[in-house]
């Protein structure tokens, strides 16, 4: 059945990658537009509040600091996976990947150990007895870290059914197409972090 | 018709929800569109009944704001904003450029699902007894002092958005890979560009709101300081955010109708259409300028006047591709031996309505006379002028236009032209008095008003009979045509555009082999500007 006409020259499986990069860009483009907004509103917001940044004190740095280092070694394991896809070296593929979603959970699981220790130290948008600095500075860091985690969870759950994918020792070059822009995706929500880092935590 | 033709290749429902053919989304998008569509109508047809009396009591206060937010949530990111991408856009860009479907049709298939989450979870927070923040959901009011469904409402329209830029990746992504050979951009039809035009939007601005919305909602739900003033928030911070994309937005609901006017024009003028490139770029530079004025909406809301007048100046130069596209149009028409087809009607009253629509958003441009006519009918007036006079009207001639190629059937042509000038004139009827009403001083979003606008409010609520009438006339006869209609040939109106090459209605697969693309040529009657 399949006398399929070739003349699309992006059937062809090296332009189907191609056309499948094009997409995810665009795709993480408009995520850029996402938290660019929400960076606006932490911007907009501190004109009238300026004092509001000394609340970051009460944020605890250590703990951002060391997540950020799990952060970014899941994302060199992530350009390592592409690295071995692309030398066809399945098993090392497989093993970067597992790292990869090893050191994203773990940055969820800090993250939410990191809340918890925010809480106890009243860096939380929900007591009634907050200023008005203090209120938006602890939401918009709640709203952003939050929008971020789940991101970084959606990450995850791709990254677990690519290794279920990947099951097989050869694999087509559609899921190398999946794999690349998967890391995409990955190295973005790491860059959104090192954005967010600073926007919060540093400040004197 | 022959069984491998889109619409009777197979018939069984999961072929229908589970499709991949771009062409059955297109119609997927039709049957739910129509439906949102009938229900935003429905809170018009109420609206205007209680304005018939100035002290009438059909509708309490509350009901008649319930009304007017259900009209514009609905009508604006639930009717206007999907239809003519979702419909015209998913079944005709890959015929237009000569592909087998849209770049991803999985995709696509998601986007419709994504879609109806959204419109069912909005229609429930109707159903539920509505909200009453209007459609622009300013706060404070919604995010701290009403008690009405504005979370689900919100949620609704958040989902919905996720579904807008997966259609406009999926555009862009198509038009930039999957033209045929010898599709080159300069040969791209124009509705091609508008709908890429229109795309650029739909992946910029739609994120923006998307967090917005989010943002209200927090707000609603956690108080978190934002919005409200007695938290510490700025309520323009709101209006900042939600215009930034809602201006850029109606962009989406006028470009994709240009477009159509171009194609439609093109063919019953005989003759391409004069300035092509022009009209083209005019399109990209619409959807460009777009974003650089939302803060026309904001006049009065207190920001600085130094915002307000590069806002101002904006929204002139804003103007000037739309005065390009409408030049152009009359200088195909001019000389041209104009066939008056039923699409053909449609569109001249689209230019005639469009630019009374595009004249008064000059007068709103202006900071002096915008504080005089700012939240009066002159505003709803100008709006509906453009969004109905103009989008609509072009959306029915749109559907008249390609029903053959959609249908394989072709509907009754005078009875079709008689639809569309009772949908002219009611449309007129229904919204010019509003532009006196508006000069007068009458605030819009009031379930009540003085005596002295009683005159002109029945001629606006009989215009909406007119005008209702004129809506229903061709889904009657439309769908008698399925039926009853003369079978189609391939090009019944002697058009040119790749999809007119195509059987009436088109196989599930689109082209059998690769089309042949030529330069886009003069129809030959009547001499070429």
């Amino acid at each position: 059945m399949d006398s399929e006409p070739t003349f699309e020259k992006s059937v062809a499986p090296d332009e189907r990658n191609v056309t499948n990069r094009v997409g995810m860009w665009i795709f993480v483009g408009q995520e850029i537009l996402f938290f660019g907004t929400v960076f606006f509103s932490l911007l907009f917001i501190s004109y009238a509040h300026p004092e509001m940044f000394a609340n970051a004190r009460r944020l605890s740095q250590k703990i951002a600091v060391a997540n950020t280092a799990v952060l970014l070694t899941s994302s060199f394991s992530m350009a390592l996976a592409v690295s071995y896809a692309a030398q066809l070296k399945a098993n090392k593929l497989k093993t970067c990947l597992v790292w990869t979603m090893l050191f994203g959970t773990l940055f969820l699981v800090i993250k939410a150990y990191e809340y918890s220790v925010d809480i106890k130290h009243g860096a939380w948008p929900f007591e009634a007895s907050l200023s008005s600095g203090e209120r938006q500075f602890f939401a918009l860091y709640l709203f952003a870290t939050g929008l971020h985690a789940i991101h970084l969870f959606v990450g995850v759950v791709v990254v677990a059914f690519l290794l279920f994918n990947f099951s097989k020792k050869s694999f087509s070059t559609s899921k190398y197409s999946l794999l690349t822009n998967t890391a995409l995706y990955w190295h973005f929500v790491d860059i959104v972090w090192l954005f967010l880092l600073p926007s919060f935590y540093f400040h004197k | 018709m022959s069984k491998n033709r889109y619409l009777n290749s197979q018939q069984n429902i999961r072929s229908w929800f589970l499709t991949l053919d771009h062409k059955r989304v297109a119609l997927l998008y039709a049957a739910t569109l129509s439906i949102f569509f009938l229900v935003g109508a429905i809170a018009a047809a109420l609206m205007r009944w209680q304005l018939l009396r100035p002290n009438s009591n059909f509708l309490s206060a509350d009901r008649y704001n319930q009304m007017f937010s259900a009209h514009g949530i609905i009508m604006v990111f639930f009717f206007l904003i999907p239809a003519l991408p979702t419909v015209f856009g998913n079944f005709l860009l890959p015929l237009m450029i000569g592909a087998q479907d849209l770049a991803f049709p999985k995709l696509n298939l998601a986007s419709w699902y994504i879609f109806l989450l959204g419109g069912i979870l909005t229609l429930s927070a109707l159903t539920l007894g509505g909200v009453d923040s209007g459609w622009t959901f300013y706060t404070p009011l919604s995010s701290s002092y009403l008690n009405t469904h504005v979370t689900l409402a919100a949620t609704g329209v958040f989902v919905a958005g996720f579904s807008s830029v997966l259609t406009g990746l999926n555009f862009i992504v198509t038009t930039h890979r999957f033209r045929a050979p010898g599709m080159t951009w300069k040969r791209l039809p124009l509705f091609v560009w508008s709908l890429y035009a229109t795309s650029l939007i739909f992946v910029i601005a739609t994120p923006v709101l998307t967090i917005t919305l989010l943002l209200l909602v927090a707000e609603r739900v956690m108080h978190i300081g934002v919005f409200d003033p007695t938290f510490g928030g700025d309520p323009l911070l709101f209006q900042h955010f939600f215009w930034f994309y809602s201006h850029p937005a109606v962009y989406i609901m006028v470009l994709p109708p240009m477009g159509v006017v171009s194609e439609v024009m093109a063919c019953f003028c005989r003759r391409k259409v004069f300035g092509h490139t022009f009209i083209a770029a005019s399109s990209l530079a619409i959807a460009g300028f777009g974003f650089l004025v939302w803060g026309h909406h904001m006049f009065v809301s207190g920001q600085s006047f130094t915002a307000s007048l590069i806002f101002s100046l904006a929204s002139y130069l804003v103007a000037v591709p739309s005065g390009v596209k409408v030049f152009n149009w009359v200088g195909t028409l001019y000389k041209a031996k104009i066939e008056y087809s039923a699409s053909m009607i449609y569109i001249l009253g689209f230019i005639g309505l469009f630019v009374v629509g595009g004249l008064t958003g000059l007068y709103l441009a202006n900071l002096a006379t915008d504080i005089h006519l700012h939240d009066t009918y002159f505003i709803v007036a100008h709006f509906h002028f453009i969004m109905v006079g103009g989008s609509v009207l072009a959306l029915y001639g749109a559907i008249h236009f390609w029903w053959p190629k959609f249908t394989g059937r072709v509907y009754p042509e005078t009875l079709a032209r008689v639809s569309a000038l009772t949908m002219i004139s009611g449309f007129f009827l229904t919204f010019f008095p509003m532009f006196i009403m508006g000069l007068r001083g009458l605030p819009r979003r009031y379930f009540n008003y003085p005596e002295q606008f009683h005159t002109l409010n029945v001629l606006s609520s009989a215009g909406a009979g007119v005008l209702g009438i004129g809506y229903l006339l061709p889904l009657m006869y439309l769908l008698w045509s399925l039926k009853y209609g003369e079978v189609a040939s391939s090009n019944p109106w002697n058009a040119q555009g790749l999809e007119w090459q195509l059987p009436s209605p088109p196989s599930q697969r689109n082209f059998e082999r690769p089309p042949h693309i030529e330069e886009v040529p003069d129809h030959g009657f009547g001499t070429d500007l």
